[in-house]
């Protein structure tokens, strides 16, 4: 996709989205509430229309490459959907599984190996941000039997 | 009464447990400043969520060390391997790497590491010094003048895209506007919340800045990794020039003026340490005796950039703490820090919580002394983390910016706006909208908006009250200049007969 329809697009994305603001805005009951909402929007809308007459207009330099531009595209997409599946799997099987095979997928799909180095830091790391959250921070995160498990063995082994 | 509070601060500050989180926080922002493409803002953004186990005295000191620590490391990867670890530190590539070429990396290391040290004292202390008197003043002022003020900040925002200030602006303002979702400030009607009772608090500011800041950051990562599989070749430490005394008396003025810059350009909204060194540099360079000699690799050049990096740090929190409005992307995320703690950044933070205020300051000192320590001492563990993976570092920033996001209100729903956010603004960093803008607008947005509510509904709806208050009157009228120059600036710009400012490519406008 070249930079020029990337922002063509991005401007109509805001106009959407703005119009989309001060259309709801005027569903907000009271005048004060929604005044800078309406501002905000009309002033959004307003450069975002700049903006797209901006990209329509041909261009005289050449902007710095994108940042994926000679990358492997169908490794960086698969981690890139990994990280989207990250977060369900996180709520259905728990942080510690799902965190220490992302880990390792992850990894190991942007082209890093060594299985030896890989699997213990992928443990290491999955642990050692589940005590720090747990034990330090007193944070809830998302648990399956498995983390429920190890957390009233860890309350345990500190009570004991 | 200032003593008192000082000697109070001392006190809270050299407890054992805020030691450590100064000492956690210095080397925590070092290690992600080092790392090439990794942003200060990044860095706060990310540890943030730790500082809320911490309570938030420790917290907020922590967060003063990662991000001093933070633009600190950047100079680090600068120097050795020729690429700034964060956008504070391009500059410091110009006469830094060169010496490394030359076989004097260790020179160069010690001359970035004490000229940190010296800019972030010099902020530390203006800040020290400035900061209540200002903070006194700023409690005269009315909702008008803080309504003028803000928007004299938000049109500084213009600045911040370089040569596409319409960028700016549009990222800034959409920022605000989802500032407006939830109850509004004033009179509690609910908006934008499209029947999702978790919209009703708000989205959450700090799950869109994680994402906004550190997930596009481990996109850019990943893509690197796939491009470029070998490790970054790290330049050895060697060369058996010192940096003498005599050396360092010699830099003492151009030191002391670059930290001067930093703390001007640090206190100014919207214009952070990714700008202050470009000046700081020319700056040196005028006033020098061999100006021809900048970029071949000489320690003029390396303390004018790293001297006023670290001052901006210390200059960012002075509107910050003194009137809620921070200096930089990274002081924006610092308000977030403080919110998390049930605290709201301005001048009655000083009257109420005046314990936290002095204590956060010498803390802020301290962890300037405990960097002086770790870059002197622990230079060759830095060099280390250089060599660390990008495949590994991207990955481990998703995992925190997951766990951090869902930590704070346990929520699921705040994890999938970390996630949009942060793919929203990969996209958006990809075409050069400075997403600092983004972090601004919304601190900014709901403060304007809460003023201007209150100036209206005080005037009976009146909007001549503005221009009736001399202070609001003031900032109106600066407001106004700050806009038509920078349109000028980015027309001059646009025609080339302005050099391009800095904050403009893909991985400097993450911060």
């Amino acid at each position: 996709m070249s930079r020029q329809i990337g922002d063509l697009l991005i401007s109509l994305a805001f106009i959407a989205v703005s119009a989309a603001f001060l259309a709801l805005s005027f569903g907000i009951g009271d005048r004060n509430a929604s005044l800078f909402p309406r501002m905000l929007a009309w002033t959004v809308l307003v450069f975002s229309v700049w903006y797209l007459v901006g990209t329509l207009r041909p261009r005289t330099h050449r902007h710095a490459p994108a940042a994926e531009e000679g990358v492997d595209l169908v490794h960086f997409l698969a981690v890139l959907g990994l990280a989207l599946v990250y977060i369900p799997a996180m709520n259905f099987a728990g942080y510690l599984a799902a965190t220490a095979v992302f880990i390792v997928a992850g990894v190991y799909l942007l082209g890093y190996r060594r299985l030896a180095v890989l699997l213990p830091m992928s443990l290491l790391v999955t642990l050692l941000v589940f005590i720090v959250f747990k034990t330090l921070m007193y944070a809830s995160l998302p648990s399956s039997a498995l983390d429920n498990w190890l957390t009233e063995l860890m309350y345990r082994t500190v009570l004991s | 009464m200032l003593l008192h509070n000082f000697a109070v601060g001392l006190a809270i500050a050299l407890l054992p447990g805020n030691l450590l989180a100064a000492l956690l926080g210095t080397a925590g922002g070092i290690v992600v400043g080092v790392l090439p493409g990794l942003s200060a803002t990044m860095a706060v953004a990310l540890l943030l969520p730790v500082t809320y186990a911490t309570g938030p005295i420790a917290g907020l000191i922590m967060l003063s060390g990662i991000y001093a620590g933070a633009i600190y490391g950047g100079s680090v990867s600068a120097v050795l391997i020729g690429t700034p670890g964060t956008g504070a530190s391009v500059v410091t590539v110009w006469d830094g790497y060169p010496m490394t070429k030359r076989g004097e990396s260790r020179l160069a290391l010690a001359t970035v590491t004490w000229a940190s040290f010296f800019g972030g004292m010099a902020g530390g202390l203006v800040l020290i010094f400035l900061a209540p008197p200002l903070a006194a003043l700023a409690l005269i002022f009315g909702a008008p003048d803080y309504t003028a003020l803000v928007l004299f900040s938000m049109t500084l925002l213009v600045s911040m895209s370089g040569d596409e200030p319409v960028k700016g602006v549009i990222i800034g303002l959409f920022g605000c506007l989802i500032g407006t979702i939830g109850l509004d400030p004033v009179y509690g009607v609910p908006r934008f919340t499209f029947g999702f009772g978790e919209l009703a608090g708000g989205i959450s500011f700090i799950s869109v800045l994680i994402g906004a800041f550190s997930m596009p950051q481990a996109l850019l990562l990943a893509a690197a990794a796939l491009k470029e599989r070998a490790v970054t070749p790290v330049a050895p430490i060697i060369g058996n020039e010192r940096l003498t005394l005599s050396n360092m008396r010699g830099q003492f003025l151009n030191a002391l003026r670059s930290s001067a810059i930093g703390i001007w350009i640090g206190i100014l909204p919207g214009i952070g340490p990714e700008t202050s060194p470009f000046i700081a540099y020319e700056e040196a360079k005028r006033f020098s005796k061999h100006p021809e000699r900048f970029g071949t690799g000489i320690i003029d050049g390396l303390v004018a950039s790293e001297a006023t990096n670290n001052a901006t740090v210390g200059g960012s929190l002075i509107p910050l703490l003194t009137l809620g409005i921070p200096g930089s992307a990274a002081a924006a995320v610092y308000v977030g820090a403080l919110t998390l703690h049930g605290l709201q950044p301005g001048p009655m933070l000083f009257a109420q919580r005046a314990d936290i205020v002095y204590t956060l300051f010498i803390g802020f000192l301290i962890c300037n002394c405990m960097l002086l320590g770790l870059g002197l001492g622990g230079v060759r563990l830095w060099t280390r983390v250089l060599a660390l993976p990008k495949a590994i570092v991207a990955i481990l920033i998703v995992v925190f910016s997951a766990v951090g996001s869902y930590a704070i209100r346990n929520s699921v729903f705040d994890l999938w706006v970390t996630v949009i956010a942060g793919g929203v603004a990969y996209v958006l960093a990809q075409h050069r909208f400075p997403l600092g803008a983004l972090a601004l607008g919304m601190i900014l947005g709901p403060i304007f908006e809460e003023n201007l509510l209150r100036s209206l509904s005080l005037s009976q709806n009146s909007w001549l009250t503005f221009v009736q208050h001399p202070i609001s009157l003031v900032f109106l009228v600066l407001a106004l200049g700050s806009l038509v120059w920078s349109i000028r600036k980015a027309q001059l710009r646009a025609h080339g007969r302005l050099r391009s400012g800095p904050g403009t490519t893909v991985g400097e406008s993450m911060d």
